[in-house]
């Protein structure tokens, strides 16, 4: 009886894993997806508009201030910004779901890395 | 920068290649993308900026086929990034204070020595025995399953020493942020030799773990205005459509091809340490 009633908890385990997988697999999917979208979508204009030294100089920061002009440089910068959120809502969502599953190990683990890259950001980029 | 017609597609094809080798070998890429766009003329504080975007768009979009597949273990990533991130921040803290050129010849020997242990191990990833059904994989719970296509069948592995790879990982991480490199090829042999993981599950995970280790240092550069939409651009676009086609090749290719194949790009590796050691 107790054997079998491990048995069915590690399938359940099993399962709430392949759930886990699936959801933090759709949140990088659906981050990748969009910013490829948008980087295909302005690849054109970036390759064949305005091929000035100042435009090919242009920083993401800089291109999202043109974002209320329609500048398919800023929707490229968009598309960057989404690229680079996209592990950031990978951590998120993994401490979501471990939180979800009372997982507190790994929930304390994935809550270390966001601190950790929260202060190695403010502190390498504090000093610039 | 010069801009000549062909530029943007130049980077773009050099992007495609690294993207597919990225997701095949665990790697951010770095290792193609900085020399391609140095030799282009850009200068090469853009180009790593650029490279940094190309290895979170590589293990996003590597990752998420990855993570669906089985292939990479989550447990493991997220436990290993711990020692990633934190020796990062240690070895950018401890940047100025250590004499980078001997770093670079340590580095090199390390990688040449990991570059060793896995050409030796070839073929062995195969007749490794597996845990058993219900092994419970310690406290970490970090034993995991994947459904190997080039063999046709499930294949269960069970990490072995973890405290020996998170040592190795807080080691890699604080190279990483002391000299300012990608550190994939530091953490597929760590899994692979020290935890005696799968070669798939090493590379696989590896791409999930780089882009989080990337993340501090592209929040610095956008930060710091270092990022070009233009170069970055085609970089990204490349890169993610390589990976896409990188990650249908790993689940097919067998282990032994992926080993050889790793320890070429070592090579290569090393010889670019040795090289940054030598001359500085």
């Amino acid at each position: 009886m107790s054997a079998t009633r491990t048995v069915e908890e590690r399938r359940l385990r099993r399962e709430e894993s392949r759930q886990l997988e699936a959801r933090i697999a759709t949140v990088l999917r659906a981050g990748v997806l969009s910013a490829a979208v948008l980087l295909t979508v302005s690849m054109p204009w970036i390759v064949f508009q305005d091929r000035s030294h100042r435009a090919h100089h242009l920083s993401v920061g800089e291109a999202l201030r043109r974002l209320p002009e329609l500048d398919p440089r800023a929707l490229a910068a968009v598309g960057v910004v989404i690229l680079v959120a996209t592990p950031i809502l990978q951590l998120l969502t993994s401490a979501f779901l471990f939180w979800r599953k009372h997982d507190r190990l790994y929930l304390a683990l994935t809550l270390s890395v966001c601190v950790i890259i929260a202060a190695g950001a403010l502190l390498t980029g504090g000093g610039h | 920068m010069n801009f000549s017609p062909g530029f943007e597609l130049a980077i773009l094809l050099g992007a495609v290649a690294a993207g597919v080798l990225g997701a095949l070998m665990g790697l951010g890429g770095g290792v193609l993308i900085i020399p391609m766009l140095t030799a282009l003329g850009v200068d090469i504080r853009h180009a790593i900026a650029a490279s940094i975007v190309a290895v979170i768009a590589t293990s996003c979009g590597a990752a998420s086929s990855y993570v669906r597949d089985g292939l990479a273990n989550i447990r493991i990533g997220i436990f290993l990034c711990v020692a990633t991130t934190t020796g990062a921040l240690f070895g950018a803290g401890l940047n100025g204070v250590l004499p980078v050129r001997m770093l670079f010849l340590v580095f090199a020997a390390v990688l040449a020595w990991s570059g060793v242990v896995m050409y030796r191990k070839r073929g062995r990833s195969v007749t490794r025995t597996e845990p058993a059904e219900d092994a419970p994989g310690g406290r970490l719970r970090l034993a995991g399953r994947f459904y190997d296509l080039s063999l046709g069948r499930e294949r269960r592995y069970a990490p072995q020493r973890p405290a020996l790879g998170f040592s190795l990982m807080l080691g890699a991480g604080t190279v990483s942020g002391l000299l300012g490199i990608g550190s994939g090829a530091l953490k597929v042999p760590a899994m692979d030799v020290a935890m005696d993981l799968p070669i798939k599950v090493s590379t696989a995970t590896s791409n999930f773990m780089i882009g989080i280790t990337g993340l501090a240092s592209a929040l610095v550069y956008l930060q710091r205005g270092q990022v070009l939409v233009s170069l970055v651009a085609p970089i990204a676009l490349g890169v993610t459509a390589g990976a896409a086609v990188g990650t249908r090749i790993l689940p097919k290719a067998a282990a032994t091809t992926i080993r050889a194949w790793f320890v070429v790009v070592l090579a290569v590796v090393v010889g670019q340490m040795l090289y940054r050691g030598v001359t500085g």
